[in-house]
């Protein structure tokens, strides 16, 4: 097992994850048998949108649980970004082409796509405010006021 | 104390163990990838 280091990131118990997973949920049994016609949106771009923030906790939590993530740090970039380069072709084109499931609408690779960074930002928010907040290096403390003029 | 198997101790037995990880982590998504096509 690699070298064990900290993290906030709570994976299934993610406020993020937890959201999307009932926006799925909503869309799926209330909104959806209840459209009388077809909604692009509700029918193709949210589930879309919502691949990476529901998908990925799950699968990095596996990853985590035999050892291959080891830590629990928020998403990285080049987790989504492998993740991405997995799902958009698999789900976009080897699913309808090759196994004829799925729809192979490019608008819903961009949906994919956008949602996964739009989580990635989410996800590293506390890194942004982190490094917005903090102080440079070398920057005298404003207190206490020298007394010395 | 849990026994491991001597192949998979020393600095060829952690990359045998990585590589078994990044199977078993392509097993996963492999198959969570088809549950995601077929039932979502």
């Amino acid at each position: 097992m690699p070298a064990e280091r900290g993290g906030g990131f709570r994976y299934g118990y993610d406020p993020l994850f937890l959201i999307s997973f009932a926006v799925y949920a909503v869309n799926r049994e209330l909104i959806k048998p209840n459209l009388h016609h077809y909604s692009p949106f509700f029918h193709g771009h949210l589930n879309d949108s919502l691949t990476v923030p529901v998908a990925l906790p799950i699968y990095l939590l596996f990853y985590r649980w035999i050892g291959l993530r080891p830590d629990d740090e928020p998403p990285r970039s080049w987790e989504v970004g492998l993740h991405l380069a997995v799902w958009i072709p698999f789900f976009k084109w080897f699913g309808p082409v090759v196994l004829h499931r799925g729809v192979a609408d490019p608008v819903d690779a961009w949906c994919i796509l956008g949602g996964g960074i739009a989580a990635w930002l989410l996800w590293q928010r506390g890194w942004f405010w982190r490094g917005l907040m903090s102080k440079p290096e070398n920057e005298p403390a404003p207190w206490p006021k020298s007394t010395e003029s | 104390m849990v026994p491991s198997l001597p192949i998979l101790t020393g600095a060829s037995g952690a990359w045998i163990m990585l590589a078994l990880k990044v199977v078993a982590a392509m097993g996963f998504m492999t198959a969570a990838n088809a549950v995601i096509l077929y039932a979502c």
